[in-house]
């Protein structure tokens, strides 16, 4: 016999192979590597911190003391403004002074001068108590090549030349940009109250409106709306004036005049600070007039006093520095409960320490973000981003004496300080990306105005001198949430299914169903978005009661049939045909379905009705309760919000414009039945229940507590009242047995259900409601229906895999087990479904994987609007749909675009997290049924 | 005259035969007068047929084409050569020894055919396996045994191309009639599959499988029967201290072992082994062999088997097979000793082609 031997082509084939799986294999492990090697070199930068990358120092000296200093785009020169009320400009790359035209005081002596405000003006005030607005800054244009002298026309690119005041720089595109100081006073004008000299004054200007607060030398704090119009015919411009008088008056035992004077928000407070950390805020609530909102204590520690104070970019935010190093960010926050005028309390927000101990003798504040300098006396530099609380840079003895005044360039890329001794620094630097650190994009983040520290995603905002939120976890949450609703919808359906058609339904019938299901799958997701969009969300919103009883009534329905079926004498069952059987059961879903349309309604009558008083009260038939009979615990209340009224609907208070009312009058009344009936008001209508304009807790309850009520009662049944039962004599056979089952079934029904009465009953009494949590207002575009589109989009995949799960599970083990006389449902759930549970674990995870990472249908069929809200009726916004939002409009290599990075980053990370988990728990699962 | 040669040459013939008449995929059975009319047909579902059995059925004598042989329990009626028989796709009549007709049958097999799709696997079967005695199959590979013992409890049911006709009674109730409960009668059959098949569970889950399907929940009952069938299926102490570990940790043979400890933890009517000491070592299978022995007076076995000691050394009657036919039927003394036909004298002594 001839010795067999391999041949040469398949030994080639056998090795080609073999490469080839090797290269394919290595490959896709690469791509994955790679992949996340690029999303992470896109989200480093954001956590790195600033950088230093020059410095220089010289000695200059300037006609007077500074008291302001602004540094121009190109950092070029710096333009100070002296005590008098002149200015002075340092050329910082030659260090040669000017003086430039335009001189800020005219005919008076300065004896307050502003902060430089957002829009790069300041304002004097004269000893003689006239102010003045300057327009205080640089000014860049491009000199024609004609009118270029030959000096100019020699210049290398980058290369400057210094000018009599400002400088000339050749760029890179070889134009000549011209840069001069530009300050443009505006003639004097009297203030329209009070008398005596300027004492103190801060000039804002926050989306085009101007305001200016005086405190003349009589104790006048004068508030002023500044219109700044300017001559036809060229000239001074001219400012106008409309002065309001706030009634101030300085707390016992502090000085008549306070340290610091700032107006902010939008004009409506003005702030006054002693030195003791004493403020005075005063304002102006909507349709009220000027008063004192409150007075507080921002420097409770003993023994320090504020040393440095600045207003921030959006004039919300103040920087208080003190004699100790430390920096404190200080706004006034909403509060729904402080006895202020407005509602509203001063907090002090963020804190920062030098490290130095060394009192704060300067800071400076950005005009592009939240970013500021401090100095302090030891010549020390830091620079923090306020939100984020990231310290960008930080230069120890910059210079040798305290600083002075201490700057930062408009482009974020420089800084500027100068001791009392007149050594000037002009740094340069790359500041990162202040707005992101850990603690602001996971975690909770005390924004301007909010009440306390939140999530919030808020990338672009209407205003430029807003602030940017960039907090990922309202994001990482919708896509939970998304996820979850989702997986609840389809993880159920899906398994049932394919443990229908792997386990009862015939082969050739099988055969047909499965490409249908699989077929499923192929359907874009960008169809099913608009499905839920335009088509579902419109009906769910008409249907809701009936969506939302359906999800019992449907299952039950099922379960009643099959109960009955036991009924049906086995020679007439058995004579159905397994197709029969599956149409049987299709009716009997179709017809639930419509019922629970009905159902639904009929329920909705009985739970959401609005009484006689809620219909009297949204007919308007009310009576203004006043503040005095009030319920105590509101009594206190300043700005009453609807769902803090709310528990005491019960008492006979309804909320109406931030307050309290009753009903008054009969609903017979004609002209208000008329109303009624007009407008349809004594209509059941849920989502008026879940907008809280109707009804208490109890109701919403009990939708919550149904699926907890049933399984409480399921698991108690099985643990109390089964194995009684079994022990009776009929409970095993025939007729009685199945009447039995029915019996129990339809007793657990209602029991269930009454068990979740009891529930819903003893949580409304302890004071919870619903709309606080899960439930809430309707957005058409909501959870629900994203979970149930979502979750058909994923069906096919979860289905299809975990049916191939099922079906690979051995004939044999079906035959052992009905071969010891088990029924089928037996056989599948304590045979074929445990054998099948890894192979199901990775159909569930692949599908959630899917869920996660899906686009088009949350895109389409949510509000998209980040929040943070459980209620299943409200939309949301994922990660992925995030990214496809606001990519276009993220411009390369911004802090948003970076952020976008760490979206996908995220997104990756929540994946590979959960499939690691899910392997983790899949191949414990399978080493159970290894030897197979 | 040599017996045996012709014998082994027309052997030769009758497979090649077969293979045409069972392989072609149009083959139609062809329907002589003694067989039951009923037809496969393509319907998922089984039609088996209520009405009785035209044929003999067990202790009854009816028809008298040819005289009874001697000892026979009736006479064989149509044509008794075999291969003719196998040539022209007919059934068989077998030789059932007069003995049988002592016994109160428990299961009576009724002119029972069984189709894999267009080819047919059993022909025409009669037989009453004796109540509470142990009854043993034999014959060659793929002649239909394990077939007959799945169509006992139903279990081809799971077969979508099988179809049968005739009929079986279970203590005289039908077992494929449309109206009976198939968990019911399985309930009351234990079965031991040729290859070992336990469940992915721990060794007392599958002992305990039955009764646990039935809802039985207490621990001492679970407990007490786990032991009592590890102990007959000689398991106990083998495994009495891994009860709790996984069934698929055990060897071949516990496994099998395993196997017949589930079947018979539930106390079955009826107990069906296929093969069920094949993957056994000698002691096993006489450990096996010795329960089997024990409970022959209470329980009713069938059990199939390659061993011809074995079916010699447990069953109180054999039936061997032969190409989906029953060709004889009789007390196991007699069918190794004085077989009434030559086929199961040739199966029998070895000389079988
Ligand atoms: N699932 C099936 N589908 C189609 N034909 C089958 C199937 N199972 C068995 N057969 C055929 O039916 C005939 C009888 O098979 P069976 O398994 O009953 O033989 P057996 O007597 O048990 O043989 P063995 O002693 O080898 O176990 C064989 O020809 C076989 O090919
Ligand atoms: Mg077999």
């Amino acid at each position: 016999m001839a010795r067999r031997v391999t041949s040469q082509r398949v030994r080639f084939l056998d090795a080609a192979s073999r490469v080839v799986i090797t290269i394919g294999g290595v490959g896709i492990v690469a791509a994955v590597l790679a992949i996340m090697v690029y999303l992470g070199a896109n989200v480093l930068p954001l956590f790195s911190s600033g950088r230093l990358v020059a410095a220089q120092t010289r000695g200059v000296t300037l006609a007077g003391e500074p008291v302001l200093g602004v540094i121009d785009e190109y950092r070029g020169g710096t333009l100070f403004m002296l005590r008098d009320g002149r200015a002075q400009g340092v050329q910082t790359d030659s260090w040669t002074t000017f003086a430039p035209e335009g001189v800020a005081v005219e005919g008076g002596k300065a004896s307050a001068i502003s902060q430089v405000n957002d829009a790069g003006s300041t304002a004097i005030g004269l000893g003689d108590g006239r102010v003045q607005v300057v327009t205080f800054g640089f000014e860049t244009d491009f000199i024609a090549p004609e009118d270029a002298t030959p000096a100019m026309k020699a210049l290398e690119r980058g290369q400057r030349l210094t000018l009599d005041a400002g400088y000339v720089e050749m760029t890179p595109q070889r134009q000549l940009r011209r840069t001069v100081p530009k300050v443009v006073a505006t003639a004097p004008v009297e203030l329209g109250a009070g008398s005596g000299g300027v004492e103190r004054i801060d000039f804002r200007a926050s989306s085009g409106a101007q305001y200016l607060v005086v405190l003349r030398g009589d104790g006048t704090l004068v508030f002023n709306t500044v219109s700044i119009t300017r001559p036809l015919g060229g000239g001074k411009p001219r400012t106008r004036l409309e002065s309001e008088v706030i009634p101030f008056a300085s707390p016992k035992g502090l000085p008549a005049v306070p340290d610091y004077l700032f107006a902010k928000d939008g004009g409506t407070q003005v702030l006054a600070i002693w030195n003791d950390g004493t403020v005075q805020r005063y304002t102006k609530p909507l349709g009220e007039q000027w008063q004192l909102g409150e007075t507080t204590d921002v420097l409770p520690e003993g023994g320090r006093t504020i040393t440095a104070a600045r207003m921030l970019l959006g004039s919300r935010t103040l920087v208080l520095g003190d004699s100790a190093g430390e920096v404190r960010g200080v706004f006034a926050a909403r509060s729904g409960t402080m006895r202020t005028p407005d509602g509203e309390v001063l907090v002090v927000a963020h804190r920062f320490e030098t490290g130095y101990g060394l009192p704060i003798t300067a800071i400076g504040n950005s005009m592009r973000d939240r970013c500021f300098v401090v100095g302090d006396g030891g010549g020390n530099l830091v620079v923090w981003h306020m939100t984020s609380g990231k310290e960008i840079v930080r230069l120890a003895r910059a210079l040798p004496g305290a600083i002075a005044l201490a700057s930062v360039a408009p482009k974020l890329d420089g800084l500027g300080a100068i001791d009392a001794q007149g050594k000037m620094v002009s740094i340069a630097m790359g500041v990162g990306h202040p707005e992101a650190s850990v603690r602001a994009l996971f975690g909770r983040v005390w924004y301007e105005g909010d009440p306390a520290p939140a999530f919030t995603y808020q990338a672009s905002t209407g205003e430029d001198t807003a602030e940017t939120k960039y907090s990922k976890v309202p994001l990482i949450f919708g896509t939970i949430k998304a996820t979850l609703y989702a997986m609840l919808f389809a993880v159920p359906i899906a398994l049932l299914a394919a443990l229908y058609t792997s386990e009862f339904l015939h082969p050739r019938v099988k055969n047909g169903i499965k490409p249908v299901i699989e077929m499923m799958a192929s359907l874009p997701s960008v169809v099913l978005g608009f499905l839920a969009a335009i088509v579902i969300a419109p009906i769910f919103r008409d249907i809701l009661p009936g969506v939302l009883t359906s999800l019992l009534v449907v299952p039950a329905a099922v379960l009643t049939g099959a109960y009955l079926w036991q009924l049906v004498p086995i020679r007439v069952a058995s004579r159905l045909s397994n197709v029969q059987h599956l149409l049987l059961v299709v009716v009997i879903v179709l017809v639930a379905g419509v019922a629970s349309i009905g159902l639904g309604r009929a329920a909705q009558g009985v739970l959401f009705t609005p009484t006689a008083d809620e219909q009297l009260v949204m007919a308007g038939s009310t009576r203004v309760v006043p503040r005095a009979e009030w319920p105590e615990s509101l009594r206190d209340v300043r700005s009453l919000s609807a769902e803090q009224a709310r528990p005491f609907r019960g008492e006979g208070f309804y909320y109406r414009d931030g307050g309290l009312v009753r009903p008054v009058g009969d609903i017979r009344e004609p002209a208000t039945a008329q109303l009624i009936a007009i407008n349809g008001l004594d209509r059941a209508d849920m989502r008026l229940w879940l907008d809280g304009v109707i009804g208490g807790p109890w109701p919403g309850w009990i939708l919550v507590m149904t699926a907890p009520g049933l399984i409480l009662t399921v698991l108690l049944r099985a643990r109390f009242v089964d194995p009684f039962v079994q022990a009776l004599p009929f409970a095993r056979v025939g007729i009685s047995a199945a009447l039995l089952e029915l019996g129990k079934f339809v007793g657990t029904l209602v029991v269930g259900l009454g068990v979740a009465g009891v529930l819903a009953w003893v949580v409304t009494a302890s004071g919870l409601d619903p709309r606080d949590s899960i439930l809430g207002s309707y957005t058409q575009r909501n959870t629900l229906v994203v979970g149930i589109v979502m979750g058909f989009a994923v069906i096919p995949i979860i289905y299809t895999i975990s049916e191939d799960a099922l079906s690979a599970v051995p004939g044999q083990l079906r035959s052992a087990s009905l071969g010891c006389g088990a029924t089928r449902w037996q056989t599948a759930t304590r045979v074929v479904l445990p054998i099948a549970l890894s192979g199901i674990f990775s159909a569930v995870m692949i599908g959630l994987g899917r869920a996660a990472g899906e686009t088009m249908i949350v895109l389409m069929a949510t509000g998209n609007t980040p929040g943070m809200s459980m209620n299943i009726f409200s939309g949301f916004r994922t990660l992925a749909a995030n990214i496809a939002v606001e990519m276009p409009e993220a411009s390369k290599a911004s802090t948003h675009y970076y952020v976008l990075f760490l979206g996908a980053l995220c997104l990756f990370a929540l994946t590979f997290v959960v499939n690691t988990l899910a392997e983790f728990v899949r191949i414990r699962v399978r080493r159970r049924s290894a030897a197979l | 005259m040599s017996l045996e040669s012709t014998e082994q040459v027309d052997t030769f013939q009758a497979r090649r035969e077969i293979d045409r008449l069972i392989v072609h995929p149009n083959f139609v059975p062809p329907t002589p007068a003694t067989e039951h009319p009923t037809m496969p047909t393509d319907q998922p579902k089984q039609t088996a047929s209520a009405e009785p059995a035209a044929a003999p059925a067990g202790g009854l004598t009816a028809g008298a084409a040819q005289p009874p042989a001697a000892g026979l329990l009736y006479p064989r009626t149509g044509p008794t050569d075999f291969l003719e028989c196998v040539r022209l796709g007919h059934p068989y009549p077998p030789a059932v020894h007069a003995a049988l007709g002592r016994e109160k049958p428990l299961l009576e097999v009724q002119d029972f055919s069984l189709f894999y799709g267009q080819s047919r696997a059993l022909y025409s079967i009669n037989m009453s396996i004796p109540n509470k005695k142990v009854t043993a199959m034999i014959g060659p590979s793929g002649c239909g045994k394990s077939t007959l013992l799945r169509s006992i409890n139903r279990l081809n049911d799971l077969i979508d191309s099988v179809s049968v006709t005739g009929d079986m009674l279970l203590s005289g109730r039908s077992v494929y009639a449309p109206n009976v409960d198939v968990i019911d009668i399985r309930k009351r059959i234990g079965m031991v599959f040729q290859k070992s098949n336990p469940f992915p569970m721990s060794i007392f889950e599958n002992v305990v499988y039955s009764l646990r399907i039935d809802g039985e929940r207490r621990k001492g009952v679970l407990e007490q029967t786990c032991e009592k069938a590890l102990r007959a299926a000689a398991l106990w102490n083998e495994v009495k201290d891994r009860l709790k570990e996984s069934a698929l940790g055990l060897s071949g043979g516990q496994q099998q072992r395993i196997c017949i400890a589930r079947a018979i933890a539930a106390e079955p009517e009826v107990l069906l082994m296929d093969e069920p000491c094949s993957a056994l070592d000698p002691i096993a299978t006489l450990k096996v062999e010795e329960f089997i022995r024990e409970i022959a007076g209470r329980i009713t076995v069938v059990i199939v088997t390659h061993n011809m000691q074995q079916a010699a050394r447990v069953s109180d009657y054999t039936a061997f097979m032969y190409l989906g036919r029953l060709v004889e039927f009789g007390p196991t003394a007699d069918i190794f000793q004085k077989p009434k036909l030559p086929e199961t004298e040739q199966y029998v002594t070895g000389r079988f082609g």
